[in-house]
């Protein structure tokens, strides 16, 4: 299998938890150094949509394919699907396709 | 911790109030709840307010005290409280705390909300609020989109299919027929709501509450005061606020929300009852496949049986555990700060025996009201002290 992009996130630098999200501090230990790491960006999509009636600041994408992956080591992400539809579903294999405006964009593996 | 009941209710229908101030809605529940219990509103120790949205969408705040000053009640603190789509419970829950602990024997809790005026997606950006916006809501995700990933966890896990939702849709939005508050009750089939425009996937329109506005009351007093008050004695045996992750990154499990697990299992406790003695309960379903899943953590339905229950006419009025008589949030409608209030005065005129789908010798109901991701929730349960 190629290797996968690899995905920016952080991790604590006591615990070294993995963190998808904007944290302040650790969700595990509660540390509050989160440094940039980089992660191995394979996963599986947990739950998928599309969502066909977007928020004022979406409605110039249109429709948006949004997917909850979870990585290989447990840390789950929220991102976009790139690709075709008839490829959305729970189990999916997916990887980091690229990253824009820090959101990232997975595609089917 | 001392007793409390519910001694007036009151409700504006839920629906669209065109040229309606929200604090004005407002206002007239609560003028409704007092004259409801007959109690003087000088004797009101305090007021707690439910919103979510008059900042983004009415340039409104303060709202406690605006109506509050309407009212023409005491100086007394009044307080918002914001939850998302629990603020209306939360406020109860504070009402009910504000007399339990000794601080007041009659406090007054108001939830209101006004959408109707502001377009879809206005309220779709005011509502995304409720998100954590620096995870999330940075993919574009709305609630409907979380919900839409609810169902499908949902349908991957226990097989949870498109007409078996549709059950659901069918019943609320019957149930809502016959309820004068309701803002959309339809007679809908099958084919109907499988046919409705997509919306997030797999949500349809049906599948979704509509855009509501509304206000509902309810006025508390301490158990000491029962004779001061004329009407039936309904107690609170029980309330919990929880809270749950606020990004699906914590939530994992998208087919159960922990919130309201742990809501649940205060209650029981408070109260001494299981799922079995509960008679009937409002929960939230502001989507479809949100009844699904709140109400196999309430322990009401078996664990991936909500939909099949549905579908089996088990939760319908009649059935072994009515869910939603009122109509719900898909039928009632979901003026999100009132919704929690809106429950409350459904269960208390079902245990009143004055509801239009009433429930045969209601004596225990529970209301249920979730905010957010999942991040708030509110579990009551209610009995009439005879039962």
């Amino acid at each position: 299998m190629p290797e996968a992009n690899p995905l920016p996130l952080r991790r604590c630098k006591i615990c070294h938890t993995i963190e998808a999200g904007k944290r302040i501090f650790c969700s595990k230990c509660g540390g509050d150094v989160l440094e940039p790491t980089l992660v191995d960006s394979r996963g599986i999509v947990t739950s998928w949509t599309i969502v066909r009636r977007p928020a004022t600041a979406f409605q110039h994408l249109g429709t948006i394919p949004v997917v909850m992956v979870t990585l290989q080591d447990g840390t789950i992400v929220t991102g976009r699907f790139q690709g075709g539809e008839d490829r959305l579903q729970v189990g999916q294999m997916v990887s980091l396709s690229h990253e824009d405006r820090g959101v990232p964009h997975f595609s089917a593996t | 911790m001392r007793q409390v009941l519910v001694a007036g209710i009151g409700s504006t229908p839920f629906g669209r109030h065109a040229d309606v101030a929200v604090e004005a809605l407002a206002a007239r529940a609560a003028d409704a709840a007092i004259r409801d219990s007959g109690l003087d509103k000088s004797e009101i120790g305090a007021l707690y307010l439910g919103n979510f949205v008059a900042g983004p969408l009415s340039g409104q705040e303060v709202l406690a005290g605006l109506v509050a000053d309407e009212l023409g009640l005491g100086q007394i603190p009044c307080s918002k409280t914001e939850g998302a789509c629990a603020s209306g419970g939360i406020a109860f829950r504070h009402a009910y705390l504000a007399i339990a602990t000794g601080q007041c024997d009659v406090a007054i809790a108001v939830g209101a909300e006004k959408m109707s005026h502001a377009g879809t997606a206005a309220v779709t950006s005011a509502l995304n609020c409720a998100m954590d916006n620096l995870s999330d809501g940075r993919s574009g995700l709305t609630f409907p989109g979380f919900f839409g990933m609810v169902w499908n966890a949902h349908a991957a896990r226990y097989g949870t299919t498109r007409e078996m939702v549709a059950a659901i849709v069918q019943k609320n939005k019957r149930n809502g027929l016959s309820n004068p508050l309701a803002q959309m009750g339809a007679d809908l089939s099958l084919e109907q709501i499988a046919a409705a425009k997509p919306i997030c996937d797999p949500l349809q329109l049906y599948d979704c509450c509509p855009i509501s506005d509304g206000a509902a009351a309810a006025l508390l007093v301490a158990a000491d005061r029962a004779n001061d008050f004329a009407g039936p004695r309904i107690a609170i045996a029980a309330s919990a606020q929880t809270r749950g992750s606020p990004r699906l990154a914590g939530i994992g499990n998208l087919t159960s929300f922990r919130a309201n697990v742990d809501a649940a299992r205060i209650v029981y406790e408070q109260s001494g009852l299981s799922p079995s003695d509960i008679d009937l309960c409002e929960l939230h379903d502001c989507f479809s496949i949100a009844e699904v899943v709140d109400s196999e953590d309430l322990g009401l339905v078996p664990r991936g049986k909500g939909a099949v229950w549905a579908a089996e006419g088990r939760t319908a009025v009649g059935g072994e555990i009515p869910i939603n008589p009122g109509g719900g949030l898909l039928a009632k409608g979901h003026p999100v700060g009132a919704t929690g209030l809106g429950q409350i005065y459904e269960i208390v005129t079902q245990l009143r025996g004055k509801h239009p789908n009433q429930v045969k010798n209601a004596g225990v109901g529970m209301t249920h009201n979730l905010g957010g991701a999942g991040v708030a929730c509110t579990v009551t349960i209610l009995k009439r002290t005879d039962a």
